[in-house]
């Protein structure tokens, strides 16, 4: 198999791990569960989702400069702590 | 130096690719910024179901098209590593029609949303949903604009000694959008 082949189908199996993580975040949605579980389920889901498209499509995979990282993790870490906090908040008190 | 024009700066990254990183930086906390005040307006008030007043199925085969698009791009970006020319445009192409079909997507359920009388300025939630896929609806033209205008590069002289980078660059930008859209969907549809 050639190189070319093989770089392909990572990208069609991160697609088809992606369409799958969709179809599992809607079925989630309608679980006869708790909101905040659902919540916690759906948002799980979701950060993977978001891992598997920066890792392997934008390329995070192979990136080793240092400063692109601090760059890049540090706000999105901080972000997701306020959003995830702000959320768990939304279960709490609604 | 070399046959390329890429910049390198202090930090051994090409000085495009960091200012795109920066720059996407800083739209994590602008959207940030506008989810949180969801959250914080959706809390303590009364919310209605959102299965129930959106429309869910659009709204997944827009995530679907979304997620497809990113992976065409990056088997354009891909293509630009083996320095395939017809397979970069055919990927750009591809990614450039997906952003559209969204975006028409998008325009039906607006469109039938505005038959029922829901319209900015209608109701809190109203102004969340329209707000929240607004702003990521003029991102995702954005996105479009810029593949077309690098797909349109791809066909002038000197693409691959000095513009071929710009892929990777417009390819960051397209899969920040389906980033955004990845939390936006469970967010405004789901929960």
């Amino acid at each position: 198999m050639t190189s070319k082949a093989v770089s392909y189908k990572k990208y069609g199996v991160i697609w088809a791990a992606l369409i799958g993580l969709l179809a599992v975040s809607t079925f989630f949605s309608h679980l006869p569960i708790s909101k905040t579980a659902i919540i916690g389920l759906i948002m799980l889901v979701s950060l993977i989702k978001a891992g598997l498209v920066s890792w392997y499509y934008m390329h995070l995979d192979g990136e080793k400069a240092l400063p692109l990282w601090i760059v890049v993790i540090f706000p999105f870490f901080l972000i997701a702590l306020a959003v995830a906090m702000m959320l768990i908040g939304l279960a709490v008190f609604s | 130096m070399t046959t390329h024009s890429i910049e390198h700066n202090a930090t051994g990254i090409p000085t495009g690719k960091l200012a795109m990183w920066l720059f996407l930086a800083s739209e994590v906390m602008f959207f940030a910024g506008l989810l949180g005040a969801y959250i914080v307006l959706r809390a303590g008030v009364s919310w209605p179901n959102p299965s129930e007043e959106l429309n869910v199925a659009a709204a997944a085969i827009n995530t679907f098209i979304l997620l497809s698009s990113s992976m065409t791009m990056a088997l354009g970006v891909a293509a630009v590593h083996k320095k395939d020319l017809s397979q970069l445009r055919l990927f750009l192409l591809a990614t450039i029609i997906l952003g559209t079909a969204f975006l028409c997507v998008k325009g039906y359920e607006y469109h039938l949303k505005f038959e029922h009388g829901h319209l900015p300025g209608t109701g809190l939630f109203w102004d969340c949903y329209f707000t929240l896929t607004g702003v990521h609806g003029l991102h995702v033209i954005i996105g479009i604009l810029t593949n077309v205008w690098v797909l349109w590069l791809t066909f002038r002289d000197g693409f691959w000694a000095r513009k071929s980078h710009l892929v990777e660059i417009s390819g960051l930008y397209w899969h920040f959008v389906d980033l955004v859209w990845i939390f936006l969907f469970p967010l405004v549809y789901l929960i």
